[in-house]
């Protein structure tokens, strides 16, 4: 079978180079993921706290892990094809169906690219938001060593927009560099805060990389609002919409023997600013620092993360976990102005490589909620959890 | 109880973490272009043309590249010597560029013989043999020294 592919991709892509037939790859990848929660600080109501690790799933049972073995929330399935309709002219398209969904396959990306030149490219359609330097491959577990980035950080619900970017690759003495300059609008249904809008998103990202290090900025801005029966939607809706910023930076360091990495981020998510009572808003900081060290087939890692959302007096509530959202809103008297919401995270795990194109992955994730009182008192440790899962991560 | 036989496991997987292995390599290898492609290339434009970087030669039209199979030894000790990475990294290397849309890997032939034939017949590819496989078909475009 690989023998046919690779006569068939020679055949199209090389022997008859000049000619216009279509070269055609497809490629893949998946995670099975097996996991549960092993402890955590059960909620004043008495009820048992839950993990999500795919913010961007909807709140159905399957995306939550609790005391009970789970295959659901990190479980998915991803198929690639790539087109050259010429050698200028390519067409691609992801499909990605996931556990946390009910299975339910969705494009994740539809898009069109046309090399402008050897070094440019412009892409056009659905593609990936390039928030962070896991975003482009969040859903690929092959890529990374933990079972799933760091939630802390990566737990973003917006993955993708609808619009044009372009890409161009270059270099300099011994490093090489890409710039990413993208525009367009994005809408994700069903968050915890409703169906988020975002008009006119705007961003760009410069990456340099040499043989052991890479560096990653990113900045963005948009317009949000909200639709949806959220507290939040009848603050920021399409006529009033917030600007909202988010900026990203990223060190990485790869001996193929140690990999040591960090990435730190701030939002400004502005979502009331905007609104008439002048103003209260929740910002948002994140960092990760991650170190793994490869013994032949084993990879061990430890991870540290941190999530800091300031909340404001009005309306915040909203922005927050469905539960702690409820909790907050009854009691709306106490000061939230300032208070903070903090989690943090220690995944410690071990990937084995023990076939060329797939890994076991073993992880294990301590999360502690360290919120203002004011916050943790009315609604108790809501992210205090531990999680335990053992999945397989495999590329096609 | 539970909770600690679950950290036992992962400490055992942390432990068989532990275990080592070495690698072995073969002859020296080179990169190879067509008779008319009188390109020289540098260990730098071979990194950058063979991980989908460069598109063209330096200052002239298109490269093709042309690659391997992973489980090549001469793949192997290419990545290694040339490229500066080793198979995994390689393999996460492409897996993020495939993934992110940003790129995709060389075409892969499956024998140095094939890989040769096609450099010979294509001013345009480059591939890497070993020296000792070199014959008048093809020409030295760069050599690691």
């Amino acid at each position: 079978m690989k023998k046919i592919v690779t006569v068939l991709l020679f055949a199209s892509g090389l022997f008859t180079l000049p000619l216009q037939a279509a070269d055609l790859r497809w490629s893949g990848f998946g995670s099975i993921v097996l996991g549960k929660t092993i402890d955590d600080e059960p909620l004043p109501g008495g009820t048992n706290s839950t993990y999500k690790p795919d913010a961007a799933a909807p709140n159905v049972d399957g995306a939550y892990y609790d005391n009970n073995w789970s295959m659901k929330p990190d479980t998915l399935f991803g198929i690639q094809v790539d087109i050259d309709l010429n050698d200028k002219l390519s067409l691609t398209s992801q499909l990605v169906s996931k556990g946390a969904n009910d299975y339910d396959t969705e494009i994740e990306w539809l898009y069109a690219g046309y090399e402008l030149s050897p070094k440019l490219v412009i892409n056009f359609g659905k593609q990936r938001l390039p928030l962070y330097n896991y975003s482009d491959f969040q859903d690929v577990g092959f890529a990374y060593h933990w079972t799933r980035p760091p939630l802390e950080v990566y737990g973003e619900e917006l993955s993708s927009y609808e619009g044009i970017s372009t890409l161009y690759v270059d270099s300099f003495g011994d490093w090489d560099y890409d710039a990413q300059v993208y525009w367009g609008n994005s809408t994700t249904d069903g968050t915890p805060l409703g169906d988020v809008n975002l008009k006119d998103l705007f961003g760009a990202v410069l990456t340099f990389t040499n043989e052991e290090l890479k560096y990653r900025v990113s900045a963005h801005r948009a317009e949000v609002w909200t639709d949806g029966d959220t507290g939040l939607a009848t603050l920021v809706d399409e006529d009033s919409p917030s600007k909202a910023a988010f900026y990203s930076g990223g060190v990485f360091y790869d001996t193929g023997e140690w990999l040591v990495g960090s990435e730190v981020t701030y939002m400004d998510a502005g979502l009331i600013q905007a609104d008439t009572d002048g103003g209260t808003f929740v910002s948002r900081k994140t960092w990760m620092v991650t170190a793994a060290y490869r013994f032949n087939d084993f990879l061990p890692h430890i991870t540290f993360s941190e999530r800091e959302i300031e909340l404001a007096k009005d309306g915040t509530e909203a922005v927050l976990t469905p539960t702690l959202g409820a909790a907050l809103a009854a009691i709306a008297s106490e000061p939230l102005d300032g208070a903070k919401q903090i989690s943090q995270t220690i995944n410690l795990g071990v990937r084995w490589d023990f076939h060329p194109q797939a890994a076991i992955k073993l992880d294990y994730i301590r999360r502690a909620d360290k919120s203002d009182d004011v916050i943790v008192d009315s609604a108790g440790k809501t992210l205090k959890i531990d999680v335990l899962s053992i999945g397989m991560d495999f590329i096609f | 109880m539970k909770n600690f036989i679950e950290c036992k496991l992962f400490c055992l997987m942390f432990l068989f973490s532990m275990l080592l292995a070495s690698n072995s390599s073969v002859a020296d290898i080179v990169i190879i272009s067509h008779p008319d492609n009188n390109v020289s290339l540098s260990k730098k434009e071979v990194q950058r043309i063979f991980l989908g970087k460069l598109k063209t030669f330096p200052g002239k039209g298109p490269v093709i590249p042309i690659d391997l199979s992973k489980d090549s030894s001469h793949r192997i000790e290419f990545s290694n010597d040339i490229l500066n990475k080793n198979m995994r990294q390689i393999s996460a290397y492409w897996t993020r560029l495939i993934f992110t849309g940003k790129g995709l890997p060389p075409k892969q032939v499956d024998s140095i013989e094939e890989l040769k034939k096609l450099v010979a017949r294509n001013p345009d590819a480059i591939g890497y043999i070993d020296k000792d496989s070199l014959d008048d078909t093809v020409r030295v475009a760069f050599e690691d020294k």
